[in-house]
């Protein structure tokens, strides 16, 4: 494939009078994985909700390969190779795992034989086959994350957008997403991946880019981002001034 | 006592009818959130269906069933591909004045079908005659034969509609859009499929309803508006959207209606409805199965 995987240009998408996420322009490579941060409120969900398609951009583009991805809604968008997962677990509750990932992997296979098998090979890769018939809802916060990467991938993806995987996880179930997320994208899988924790971006990022109050604010590879005086002082101002026990 | 099983018996038997056709409005809400006035209607033209069929065909209404169940299907499909799907997602239109658009719209086809059939049929009541003519005596508690099928075949017929919810994909679909409608289009559902196949399985379940009804039940043009009435308590005492919630409620309202029928005055049997409804709202306003799909 001929330049990037995803174009992002001039993105800009208003709520009324708030201005979301403003004139944001990024490209993301083929096998890349960019790692999106800024502070509460940045824009960074919001802009996952443009690219997925559940959010409909005020103006600007996003493309997918040459594929037009803004201005269609969100089951085109699934179609055309995009997959996310939420911060919140947003898992069809009442079903079981082997439902839930069907249920998406029955998006881009043709028969439901063929879902189900998609099913079990992603459940497979994730190490997840033992829990296929269990209720998602009675599974623990960890796995529940990772049914969700499961739901994802069961469409095939082209890009894989994750947010803020690690959030109300510990030390050793963030260490297991993290290696789920290293072999993806080891194996190819192009990522975005937003997160709160600036050690996991450091460690999974190829690149970052940086949002505060939806304006991007930086962007290059990790180590650069978090000399940027801009980005110490939009994302880290306030824990970096009290740790040198400064007034905020 | 037996006084009491009698009345617990007749009860259920009616309620399993109840319980079909509220699963068809359940379904429909919980979908697509349209709340739908003509429901009750979609029962009467189940019922027409099953008298004209017995009438010209001499087909009896257990047989009719099949050719009432597609004619449902296909008018579901055509009532939301002209009415309703035009109200679902209008741009620059709030949640609330596309509500007020559903309530006007389906009000409207309310009346078209009950006009319709009156200027058909006329205002007298019509039935099927003579089908399940027999009734059993079980220690002393009389059951009709009609009443005995239509419940059997309402239990049927909705257990289809559970095990399709369970196992196919259009089920696993449609669940899943009654749980996170967002979510399911960002696996891939698409939303529009997903509410044709509710709404035309929705109606397609209450013209069922009907058509056995009609084996003990006369008709008039306007004997929907009862059943609509029953149809809202019982969906709601279900849970909105929670598709066993209205088979059980079905039941449990047609018990309630013949225990007032029965002990208080057959005239006060929808009061005592609306006492236990009013209750349930106090007591349990999630549904009496506080099912998780309540809550979605």
């Amino acid at each position: 494939m001929a330049g990037p995987l995803l174009r992002v240009e001039g993105l800009t998408v208003r709520f009324g009078g708030l201005v979301a996420v403003n004139d944001v322009h990024f490209t993301v490579d083929d096998g890349e994985l960019l790692g999106i941060i800024g502070p509460n409120g940045a824009g960074k969900t919001t802009m996952f909700n443009a690219v997925a398609g559940a959010v409909r951009p005020t103006s600007g583009t996003i493309r997918i390969g040459d594929e037009l991805v803004s201005g269609k809604p969100p089951e085109r968008v699934a179609r055309l190779g995009i997959a996310r997962t939420f911060q919140s677990v947003r898992l069809f509750k009442a079903m079981t795992v082997a439902e839930n990932v069907t249920l998406s992997a029955s998006t881009v296979c043709p028969s439901m034989a063929a879902a189900r098998a998609r099913a079990d090979e992603v459940a497979e890769l994730l190490g997840m086959t033992a829990l296929q018939q269990i209720r998602v809802e009675e599974l623990p916060l960890a796995d529940q994350k990772k049914v969700e990467i499961a739901r994802a991938l069961a469409l095939r993806p082209k890009l894989l957008l994750l947010d803020e995987m690690m959030s109300g996880l510990n030390q050793s179930e963030t260490r297991d997403i993290i290696g789920v997320i290293k072999q993806l994208n080891g194996d190819g899988l192009t990522t975005i991946v937003i997160e709160h924790v600036l050690r996991v971006i450091m460690e999974l990022s190829h690149r970052v880019l940086v949002l505060d109050h939806g304006v991007q604010i930086a962007e290059g590879p990790p180590r650069d981002v978090m000399r940027d005086p801009r980005v110490v002082e939009a994302y880290l101002g306030r824990s970096a001034a009290q740790n040198l026990g400064e007034p905020a | 006592m037996t006084t009491l099983v009698q009345t617990l018996v007749s009860g259920i038997l009616v309620g399993g009818l109840y319980g079909l056709f509220s699963s068809g409005l359940t379904l429909i809400f919980g979908i697509t959130r349209v709340i739908n006035f003509a429901h009750g209607d979609f029962v009467t033209l189940g019922m027409y269906g099953a008298v004209l069929l017995f009438a010209s065909a001499g087909l009896s209404p257990l047989i009719g069933i099949v050719p009432v169940a597609i004619i449902s299907f296909v008018l579901g499909l055509i009532v939301y591909r002209v009415i309703v799907r035009r109200t679902l997602s209008v741009k620059g239109i709030s949640a609330v004045d596309a509500q007020h658009g559903q309530l006007v719209l389906t009000l409207a086809v309310s009346i078209l079908i009950s006009n319709v059939l009156l200027m058909i049929f006329g205002p007298s009541p019509q039935a099927v005659q003579g089908v399940l003519p027999a009734v059993y005596d079980v220690f002393g508690v009389y059951i009709a034969q009609a009443r005995l099928v239509s419940f059997v075949i309402a239990l049927v017929v909705f257990l289809l509609l559970y095990l399709a919810l369970q196992r196919t994909l259009y089920g696993k679909a449609i669940r899943a859009t009654v749980d996170d409608r967002d979510m399911a289009s960002m696996v891939g559902v698409d939303p529009d499929k997903v509410y044709a196949v509710s709404f035309s399985v929705g109606i397609m379940l209450t013209g069922v309803a009907g058509c056995v009804l009609a084996t003990y039940y006369p008709v008039t043009p306007t004997t929907g508006a009862g059943f609509l009435i029953i149809a809202f308590v019982t969906v709601v005492m279900g849970g909105l959207g929670n598709v066993v919630g209205a088979f059980v409620a079905g039941l449990l309202v047609g018990i309630i209606q013949q225990v007032t029928a029965i002990y208080v005055a057959v005239d006060l049997q929808d009061v005592g409805l609306f006492l236990v409804f009013v209750l349930v709202l106090v007591l349990r306003p999630q549904g009496i199965l506080s099912g998780r799909r309540a809550s979605a």
